[in-house]
């Protein structure tokens, strides 16, 4: 649980704005990838301009914690903005440690052992694959998200819309981290190698949880129709669907009677493509919805006191 | 207030309806891929096969007929016929003796772990069922890997003056669990 230093109190207005008491998001979700990008780009770069440096000591347990690199770089970024201002978000903490345990222990070996996607979809056409993603991983994906700020936010710890983002983000990165942890549990992977796919994976859950969040806040704050939530929840699962086989597609080797070599910065463009467009997109509609919600309240307001 | 609680909490059945329904979708989808199969037929040899369409196969000088798993890590799951000419007095156990002298030869640790056993054919024909492990090094040296076990049966028919020998290859980890994959191609196989 997130302690706040400063007491419970709003500051007053300063030069007309009214200061917000609680943390903002973007600005962490951005630095969050950011990081994570960079990381990987340097070391893709480094692979094709000079291998013999990713030759290193400890490579596994560096790429171990390239792994963890999500939750650490989200948790240290949440801990330090949640303790600076008034009301932080108490359930950030136990989101993402949830997230991350369930994931690893029970979400993923569910998908490995029960959907068994490995043995029918890499051979698939591309529509089975996209279709097969979708409603394997995906669907379980984004129902853990939403599961999971339901059950532990929604009902005491939701106050604004940006809590609802915060908290999806939460379960994203967490969620993320322990798919990371996984793969490496089943499969042995390169310094380069493992950082382009632990950005691709924390990229496609960033845009996917702010979408949910969109079809959550919608319901939450506005009075939108009931369908909106399911419907985002579809997009979200698509989008993961999608996202899957492209991405493997375009970073593996292509098949061919000439030499080819796998292209890791076309699969990173991609996944930082997806990803820049995804926060723009959302943090408009968002941003959007807000002010409308605003505005109406001022009309309300100034309607109650004319 | 009372509407949007109510339109918020439809919201949350549809979205639970939706997670469940889309789970069960994903299921039927799984099910239809690992049970459809893809049909191969051999008029030379007179073979006539249904496989895991998942399966990739091939055909060669020595066996009409191989699919294998290609999906799976490790040693790829196999099932393979091969078509010998024979003399008419020959018994399933010769047949089984020379295969046995042959792999003794080339695969590494080659051990039979059951005596023939009869069994009769969906077509009514008998059979001879022999069970036999060996381990499996990668054929890259560079590419370094423990040995796998690699348990396997044959299944050996004697007709029209031909020994056809259906082979059942896996790794010994997944040899029960894709025993039965090879049972449903028995049945389906005319020979």
């Amino acid at each position: 649980m997130f302690r706040s230093k400063t007491p419970a109190l709003i500051e007053p207005p300063i030069n007309g704005t009214n200061p917000r008491p609680y943390a903002p998001i973007w600005t962490r979700i951005i630095t969050l990838v950011a990081i994570v990008s960079a990381i990987a780009g340097i070391l893709s770069t480094l692979r094709l301009v000079s291998p013999a440096l990713l030759t290193i000591p400890y490579a596994n347990a560096v790429t171990v914690l390239l792994s963890l690199l999500p939750i650490i770089i989200w948790a240290s970024l949440s801990i330090r903005q949640e303790r600076s201002v008034s009301q932080p978000r108490v359930a950030l903490l136990s989101i993402g440690f949830t997230a991350f345990l369930t994931t690893y222990t029970l979400v993923l070996p569910f998908i490995d052992r029960i959907f068994t996607t490995n043995q029918w979809l890499p051979l698939a056409s591309a529509v089975d694959r996209i279709l097969g993603y979708t409603f394997t991983v995906g669907i379980t994906q984004t129902g853990v998200v939403y599961a999971l700020v339901m059950l532990l936010a929604w009902r005491n710890h939701v106050r604004y819309r940006d809590d609802i983002i915060a908290y999806c983000i939460t379960a994203a990165v967490g969620y993320t981290t322990a798919e990371n942890l996984y793969f490496l549990s089943q499969y042995s992977s390169l310094l380069d190698a493992g950082a382009t796919r632990f950005f691709s994976n924390l990229a496609v859950s960033v845009v996917s949880s702010l979408i949910l969040s969109y079809g959550l806040t919608q319901t939450r704050f506005d009075r939108a129709s009931s369908v909106i939530m399911p419907f985002t929840l579809i997009i979200s699962a698509i989008l993961i669907g999608i996202f899957t086989p492209l991405q493997s597609g375009l970073t593996s080797a292509s098949l061919s009677l000439e030499p080819s070599v796998p292209r890791p910065l076309l699969g990173l463009g991609l996944a930082l493509a997806i990803v820049v467009a995804g926060i723009a997109i959302t943090n408009w509609l968002l941003t959007s919805a807000e002010n409308r919600a605003r505005e109406a309240e001022t009309v309300a307001f100034m309607d109650e006191y004319s | 207030m009372i509407q949007q609680l109510t339109s918020s909490r439809w919201s949350h059945v549809f979205t639970t309806i939706v997670i469940i329904a889309g789970m069960g979708v994903g299921f039927f989808l799984r099910d239809n891929a690992l049970t459809e199969v893809r049909i191969y037929t051999d008029i030379q040899f007179g073979i006539t096969a249904f496989y895991p369409a998942a399966w990739s196969v091939s055909s060669s000088t020595s066996y009409p007929f191989r699919a294998r798993n290609l999906t799976e890590r490790g040693f790829p799951t196999t099932i393979q016929i091969t078509v010998q000419t024979v003399p008419d007095t020959i018994s399933p156990r010769q047949v089984f003796d020379t295969l046995s002298l042959e792999r003794l030869q080339t695969l590494a640790s080659y051990n039979v772990i059951s005596s023939p056993v009869n069994i009769t054919l969906p077509d009514g024909s008998s059979a001879s069922v022999v069970e036999y492990a060996y381990a499996d090094s990668e054929a890259d040296p560079f590419l370094e890997r423990i040995p796998s076990i690699i348990r396997g049966q044959d299944v050996v028919t004697i007709r029209r003056g031909q020994a056809i020998t259906i082979s059942f290859l896996s790794d010994e980890k997944t040899y029960d669990a894709n025993l039965s994959t090879f049972e449903e191609f028995l049945q389906r196989l005319r020979l």
